[in-house]
């Protein structure tokens, strides 16, 4: 009984703090400002730039993460343990680093040719998707494999001895049966991905109107000792961030009935 | 007919050694041995999950060894049924139909639904395999497996987790669909009474070796060696040396039970015996009689002692008889009803007779 209560009081201390600093916010809060900030030409565009980036980011690190995902899961292969291991590099090296290592890349003769000869990728667009792309997608891959290895291989080969091919049988069977995990990692990766800041601000700069991201934002606002104008972006992420969730959560449990 | 030659198959440690074994057409050929003997990764090799090191896989003449999966041309039943859990019976049924790469799908649908009438299920095929009961569930998976028009099924245990009742039910109902349906099935168990009463052909595998292949009876009744009679349960083995070969038997002195023992010719498979040579040879405990005094004696392999212990398992009753003038025992499995007409209880003074036709000789 203790340690039930004890266990139930460590997970309502975890509320307590995010819910204690979102709180904090109002200390700050300034009504009138909250529109005008929310409304102007450069929070909106922060806004757009943070959605559309992330979106793409996740969405192109899902494409990766999926199939890798289901080779480490499912194959034996040379460098099997070093790809797996390699994945958590995000997770343990700072996002500063990972965006320092890219900006770096970019100065090789390989990425200068890459960029002169197909996209500019330092502070640019492409750069933010770039950053939060490399970022989010181990994290993805991993997730997306914890949830393959749940699913017993013994689908897939019972579907084989069927006369159906492992391209098939992936599409039919592992696929919807690790919808669930699929659909966690990607609310998952696209919350880190809008989230992101290290990386993005070393490889796509600080640009008003350009690269600015909604992160960038409140970064450049407390920079300025606005702390109201940072009050109101950090609503603003934190809105996007929590109703995202949301509704994916409705979602998910919409499909789940029909599923 | 599936003939594997030489097929040698490592795992982590195991290997599973040169097994050459012939699965005739139309037969159910059952695959029986101690947990982890080898036999569900043989099963495995030939369906293709494992690789194997050296021999060669032959459906109809055609060397399979080295295709994948889908193009072996073999159901496959695992011991878990990996019923497909986020489709419905139907979808399950039709799965390798609709997506594998099969000939004449709509005769292929008919065979289905006409496999769901008769197992029962069609009132289930909009039912979620989830929601399935365990009995249920195994005549999905049948009728799945069987749909593909698949001439070879592989079943890895599929019985295993069921209650004694809906298996023997399941074992006739598989009985019945292989004799209609004219498929091959290779099986794994480890249930003696499983395979004695599915199989035509039985191999048995030890510690990765094929100890015996052959027709059902031959192999029950005459285990080749030790290992194979110590796997099917016969405590009944005894040393002994050839003191005499007559006409149609071989005369024998046992000196673990003080006694000469017959033994027929015919019951010595594939060697020689010559007199003084040391041999082992056992018996079911089945084949021993406990003497009634008011009937007519046996006169050969008679041994005379006293009963050490009586076990009843329901039906029969297990006797423990300890031969005169020795310490071990020898197991007597007795019918329940001869047993209330013996009478006997432990300590009573007894006659016992081995069955000359039932004693084998032992490689």
């Amino acid at each position: 009984m203790i340690f039930k209560r004890l266990a139930i009081l460590f997970s309502i201390s975890i509320f307590v703090i995010y819910f204690g600093l979102f709180v904090t916010l109002f200390y700050y809060w300034d009504g009138s400002l909250f529109k005008e900030i929310l409304l102007s030409e450069r929070t909106l565009y922060s806004i757009k730039l943070s959605l559309s980036a992330a979106t793409i980011a996740s969405i192109l690190g899902l494409i990766i993460a999926i199939p890798s995902a289901y080779a480490l899961s499912r194959y034996e292969f040379i460098g099997k343990d070093i790809v797996d291991t390699i994945l958590e590099l995000p997770m343990i090296v700072s996002p500063a680093a990972i965006g320092a290592m890219t900006l770096i890349f970019f100065t090789t003769p390989l990425g200068d040719w890459i960029q002169n000869n197909y996209i500019q990728f330092v502070f640019t667009f492409y750069g933010i998707v770039l950053a939060q792309f490399i970022t989010v997608t181990g994290i993805a891959t991993r997730l997306i494999k914890a949830s393959m290895d749940e699913i017993p291989t013994r689908y897939e080969n019972v579907a084989a001895s069927l006369g159906v091919s492992p391209f098939k049988a992936f599409f039919t069977i592992t696929l919807p049966l690790s919808k669930n995990g699929i659909i966690a990692a990607s609310i998952l990766t696209w919350a880190k991905a809008i989230g992101e800041f290290g990386a993005t601000i070393t490889v796509a700069g600080t640009m008003a109107m350009k690269t600015e991201t909604l992160p960038i934002a409140i970064f450049l606002k407390l920079a300025n000792a606005n702390i109201e104008g940072t009050v109101v972006l950090i609503m603003v992420l934190v809105g996007i961030g929590l109703t995202t969730l949301y509704i994916v959560r409705v979602l998910v449990k919409r499909s789940s009935k029909i599923w | 007919m599936v003939e594997l030659r030489d097929i040698t198959v490592q795992n982590r440690g195991f290997t599973l050694n040169k097994i050459s074994i012939d699965i005739k057409t139309g037969n159910c050929h059952c695959l029986i041995g101690p947990t982890g003997c080898g036999k569900t990764t043989l099963l495995e090799a030939i369906l293709g999950l494992r690789k194997v090191k050296s021999g060669s896989i032959m459906v109809d003449g055609k060397d399979i060894t080295a295709l994948p999966i889908h193009k072996r041309g073999f159901s496959y039943v695992p011991q878990d049924l990996a019923i497909f859990p986020h489709l419905t019976v139907y979808e399950n049924i039709v799965y390798g139909i609709k997506y594998g790469n099969l000939e004449n799908k709509d005769e292929l649908y008919k065979l289905a639904m006409e496999l769901s009438e008769s197992l029962g299920i069609s009132n289930l095929l909009n039912r979620k395999a989830a929601n399935l009961s365990g009995g249920e569930r195994q005549r999905v998976a049948l009728v799945r497996a069987i749909s593909t028009g698949n001439k070879y099924l592989l079943l890895d245990e599929p019985l295993s987790s069921l209650h004694e009742g809906l298996k023997r039910e399941l074992w006739f109902l598989l009985k019945e669909l292989q004799k209609k349906y004219n498929f091959t099935v290779l099986m794994v168990s480890h249930d003696i009474e499983e395979a004695t009463f599915m199989a035509n052909h039985i191999s048995v595998i030890i510690a990765g070796k094929l100890m015996q292949t052959g027709v059902k009876d031959e192999v029950y009744q005459y285990p080749a060696n030790r290992e194979v009679a110590e796997f099917f349960g016969i405590k009944n083995i005894f040393d002994a040396q050839v003191i005499g070969i007559y006409d149609g038997y071989y005369k024998a002195y046992c000196d673990m039970l003080g006694t000469e023992i017959a033994i027929p010719v015919g019951n010595v498979k594939g060697y020689e015996i010559e007199k003084g040579k040391n041999i082992s040879f056992a018996i079911r405990s089945e084949n021993i009689i406990i003497q009634r005094p008011d009937l007519p004696m046996k006169k050969d392999n008679i041994l005379k002692g006293v009963i050490k212990t009586i076990y009843n398992s329901g039906p029969t009753s297990i006797v423990l008889f300890k031969p005169e003038g020795k310490e071990l025992v020898v197991e007597i499995t007795m019918p329940e009803f001869a047993m209330a007409k013996l009478s006997l209880k432990p300590n009573d003074e007894a006659s016992i007779a081995l069955r000359m036709e039932r004693i084998f000789v032992l490689d």
